[in-house]
């Protein structure tokens, strides 16, 4: 058996977010067995103003140290408790996707198919039964004396303060950072990297190098596919949606693609995802000369077949409407940790990675594609949706059914409040259900809503922290 | 909802039938349905699947079941685990106990610390770490509980049980809640014409029964599913080359054991299952190797006491059906598909089968989508079974018997190869969509099987090395404690569930 007891050397290049979470991650899980240097070579990721951190990376945070008073206070962070969606096509396909699932399930039976039985009309079931839309709408978040279970909210941060709270709690724990557009790197014989040169110093016996740039030479292979889509553009926008939007930075070949498209010069992005539905009413009833919807923006969806555990995370890049870049690669880097080996040429770990990130991707990739294939046909393409997606719709068409695998990283409510929100509606209900007696399922569903009305009383205003249990 | 379906006609009692027969009758209560269960006499049932796994506990709670009924009823012991003696020849033996090994420490899996204390002075069997497998090598047994912070939450039952006797007790529940019983062989199945959809079943006596959905229970003919509607038959006979059984029960010469027994034999592999008053014993082999008498003598020569019954052949040839469910018939049990009880997953793909007919509960249009996906998802169980059936074969270390030899040089599929693969590497243990085996069960095998990774987590490091003998040493210590104050296995079936009070349920 290969024992290992020894100290790793880490390289990150890059002096992106992504770089100094890895490095933070890694570090702390790895404490005294690794030493790590980030090599900023002066080029980093553009950075969206705002970022959300998703509703799955409390674990994460806590291991790295960051409590909800960081994220709030130092990171300007504000909680949401789920996503927004505005189709811009026909308004009232907007919905709203909660981190927890809304209603309850009985025995073999979802809620919706519940709400169907009894002939309620259950369209706006994730607004009607859900905690999270509750206090999403209300501004709120549980109080100290809030008795029913927490909820499952996001934190959405100024990225730069995230950025910088990151990097001092990457510093603070020793990881090196050496600032050197005079790199080089080195591969062995059977092309692994280790060793790098920076002006003259050299750094040997590399374990593993984590590549944070996106046009970094060795990064894995990897097969680009275009996936278009739409998103709200705000060309010669004066509004101050900062606040709250996504500013959505771009590459130089993206901004000279997006105005041969558009023919004239735009100035900012916005994520449509970050806009509350007043500002998003506020958006679209504007001057139309305000607004113009593009399409095609590239989003490249990658097949990772690296053939070694020298990953290159910055390319765990997930579509715009699905938000979830930070959990994403929160999860990557607990794969990477998992299955860290003290072989350099160990290809068998490398290759469970990519299975891992791919199976992620794939389903994030999915959830996207519906989203796209569910808006209206005039204005969205409904190509990309996958052959499961395919099924899964066709399933649910006919009794509101739906199955997923227990590994499925996405949770079936957000399936269903797509499908639900853009008014996809399944043709009949479980047959079974007509053995349940209707009257109770209604007193149950009252009694859902009554609770939700009892816990709202229980709330304090957003800004505050949501208490632990 | 109008487009209901009404009559629901379950082709064979047995254990398959009537565990479809009761769950519907759970669920479909209302009166709208109308369940009828064919049956002959003279058709007896396979009576193997006498061992379980913990799944078989969900089905019965789901079912309302009482379980000291249930065990009273069945002459059911308790099931710790599968003691494998003799698959890497000579003496050895290994159990896959029903439970975890150790726990996680700085979120690395327990085993990683487990294969690093292998290269320290301070030797541990990875068996130490299991309260499962010290209840049950102690023959001790206590019904674990739900708290995670204690260490009796850290294992799972399931139960031995007369197989017979628990078809009998769901026709009781089932009869009770409405399904009627006919006495017939089915004679005729007769499609329509036009849609070859099942019409009716036609019986010896010339009886027509019509029916909306079938439940094909006829056992390994697969009457309707496969003589009828012809969906084809996977035949896995290149990975799991036993196509033989001979079983036979005798009486019990000593108090019951709570695991099961799987003894290898030069072609096959001896079951033994300790019930309440008897014990099930059976000889699974390939008939290439050895004929039935070959095999019924092995058998009778390793089986102490009296022998109750005649012994009884089997002819089954591993796989699964192309689809388990066709038009309006859904095959369930032995009909759908045949795995040796290596793992005692017989029953537990039954209730899987019929659990997921439920949440795919037709109406009279059987959408073709709910078809697809039952399939699906029933063909994957079957599928996952497979894989780490063949582990068990593949890595067995009986040297120079050609049965076993050929089993250790075959080809084997690559979704093993892959996980293999990874755990040889580094020790992880690929996360499966499994709803039967899980991380602690795919690591029994392994390391009962002598699957040795060739490097362990590097983040057991950060714990030093005097540090981790002493928890290794604390936990084993715990676990010899919950051990010491546990009741004998007896003792607990005495106070629980003995068959000795059985009533009239």
């Amino acid at each position: 058996m290969i024992t290992s007891n020894k100290l790793y050397r880490l390289i990150v290049l890059g002096n992106t977010l992504e770089a100094w979470l890895a490095a933070a991650y890694i570090k702390r899980k790895m404490n005294h067995l690794v030493e790590i240097t980030i090599v900023d070579n002066g080029q980093s990721n553009p950075i969206a103003q705002y970022i959300n951190l998703g509703s799955t990376t409390h674990l994460f945070h806590k291991i790295l140290g960051l409590t909800q008073n960081d994220m709030i206070n130092f990171c300007e962070g504000k909680i949401h408790f789920g996503q927004s969606y505005y189709s811009i096509g026909d308004k009232s396909k907007s919905f709203f996707i909660p981190y927890s699932s809304s209603g309850f399930e009985k025995g073999f039976f979802h809620f919706h198919q519940l709400l169907s039985r009894i002939n309620e009309n259950f369209k706006n079931y994730n607004e009607s039964y859900s905690i999270n839309f509750a206090l999403e709408k209300n501004n709120k978040v549980p109080s100290q004396s809030y008795r029913g279970p927490i909820p499952d909210y996001s934190f959405v941060v100024n990225s730069s303060r995230y950025h910088e709270k990151i990097k001092s709690i990457a510093l603070s724990m020793g990881v090196q950072y050496i600032q050197s557009t005079n790199y080089q790197l080195k591969t062995d014989a059977n092309g692994t990297i280790n060793e790098l040169t920076v002006d003259e110093e050299k750094i040997k016996n590399i374990s593993h190098v984590i590549n944070t740039l996106v046009n970094f030479d060795s990064q894995p292979n990897k097969k680009s596919s275009k996936a278009s889509y739409r998103t709200v553009e705000i060309v010669n926008q004066e509004s101050d949606y900062s606040d709250i939007a996504l500013q959505w930075s771009l590459d130089e070949e993206s901004i000279i693609k997006k105005q041969k498209l558009m023919g004239k010069q735009f100035i900012k992005g916005y994520h449509p995802i970050y806009l509350s539905m007043q500002q998003i009413e506020a958006i679209y009833s504007a001057d139309n000369k305000t607004i113009a919807i593009i399409e095609d923006v590239i989003s490249d969806t990658i097949e990772w077949s690296a053939n070694k555990l020298n990953i290159s995370l910055s390319n765990l890049e997930t579509p715009p409407l699905v938000v979830c870049e930070l959990e994403h690669f929160a999860a990557s880097l607990a794969d990477f940790i998992r299955l860290f080996t003290v072989e350099k040429n160990n290809t068998v770990n490398a290759k469970e990675f990519n299975r891992l990130v791919n199976q992620r991707q794939k389903s994030i990739d999915d959830l996207h594609h519906l989203i796209l294939y569910q808006a209206s046909s005039k204005l969205t393409p409904s190509t990309g949706v996958s052959s499961k997606i395919k099924k899964m719709i066709e399933l649910y068409k006919t009794h509101g059914r739906f199955s997923l695998s227990p590994i499925e990283p996405v949770k079936a409510h957000y399936y269903f409040s797509v499908l639900i929100g853009n008014h996809l509606l399944p043709k009949s209900y479980h047959p079974l259900l007509d053995e349940l007696d209707a009257n109770q399922i209604k007193a149950e569903v009252k009694g859902l809503q009554n609770q939700i009305e009892i816990a709202l009383q229980f709330t304090n205003n957003k800004g505050d922290l949501i208490p632990k249990r | 909802m109008s487009n209901r379906i009404k009559t629901i006609v379950i082709v064979g009692g047995g254990t398959a039938g009537w565990m479809a027969a009761a769950a519907l009758s759970r669920y479909l209560f209302s009166g709208h349905y109308h369940i009828r269960l064919i049956e002959s006499e003279q058709i007896g049932t396979v009576g193997v699947g006498e061992a379980t796994i913990p799944g078989i506990r969900d089905f019965n709670q789901k079912l309302g079941i009482n379980e000291n009924d249930f065990m009273r009823a069945t002459h059911a012991t308790f099931k710790l685990g599968i003691q494998f003696e003799g698959w890497n020849g000579g003496d050895d033996k290994y159990m896959h106990p029903f439970g975890f090994f150790g726990h996680e420490l700085n979120g690395v899996p327990f085993h990683h610390y487990w294969l690093k204390s292998q290269q320290l002075s301070h030797k541990f069997e990875l068996e130490e770490f299991s309260l499962a497998y010290q209840l049950a090598i102690n023959n001790k047994f206590k019904l674990p509980n739900n708290d995670p912070k204690s260490i009796f939450s850290t294992f799972f039952y399931a139960f031995h049980l007369d197989a017979s006797r628990y078809a009998v007790f769901l026709r009781k529940y089932a009869e009770n809640r409405g399904v009627l019983r006919t006495e017939g062989k089915v004679d005729t199945v007769n499609l329509n014409p036009e849609s070859g959809f099942i019409d009716s079943v036609t019986l010896d006596d010339r009886t027509q029964i019509k029916g909306d959905l079938f439940i094909d229970c006829s056992g390994f003919r697969g009457l309707l599913i496969e003589k009828a509607l012809g969906v084809g038959y996977q035949d896995w006979s290149h990975w799991l080359p036993c196509n033989r059984a001979v079983a036979v029960q005798s009486e019990s010469l000593e108090e019951p054991l709570p695991y099961t027994r799987a003894i290898a034999r030069d072609a096959g592999w001896q079951w033994r299952i300790p019930l309440q008053h008897r014990v099930g014993n059976g000889y699974v082999y390939c008939d290439k190797q050895i004929s039935d008498d070959e095999a019924w003598q092995t058998l009778n020569a390793n089986v102490p006491g009296k022998q109750l019954t005649e012994p009884n052949f089997l002819k089954f040839t591993t796989g699964r059906r192309d689809k388990i469910w066709e038009k309006n018939c859904v095959s369930v049990g032995l009909s759908s598909g045949f795995l040796e009880p290596l793992e005692s997953t017989s029953i537990h793909l039954i209730q899987t089968a019929i659990m997921k007919l439920i949440t795919h509960f037709p109406d009279n249009q059987f959408a073709q989508e709910d078809i697809d996906d039952y399939n699906q998802q029933m063909c994957s169980q079957f599928d996952q079974v497979k894989d780490f059936l063949i582990l068990h074969y593949f890595k067995n270390g009986r040297k120079d018997i050609p049965f076993w030899d050929e089993c250790r040089t075959m080809a084997i599929p690559d979704s093993l190869k892959e996980r293999l693969n990874l755990f040889q590497s580094s020790g992880h243990i690929q996360e499966c969509s499994s709803e039967i085996f899980v991380d602690p069960n795919w690591l029994a095998v392994y390391i009962g099987q002598k699957v040795k990774p060739n490097s362990y987590h590097p983040l057991t490091d950060t714990i030093p090395n005097e540090q981790l003998i002493n928890i290794l040493n604390q936990m084993k210590i715990a676990i010899g404690n919950a051990v010491s104050q546990c009741p004998t296995h007896q003792q607990t079936i005495q106070n629980y569930c003995s068959s000795a009070s059985e009533s009239n349920l």
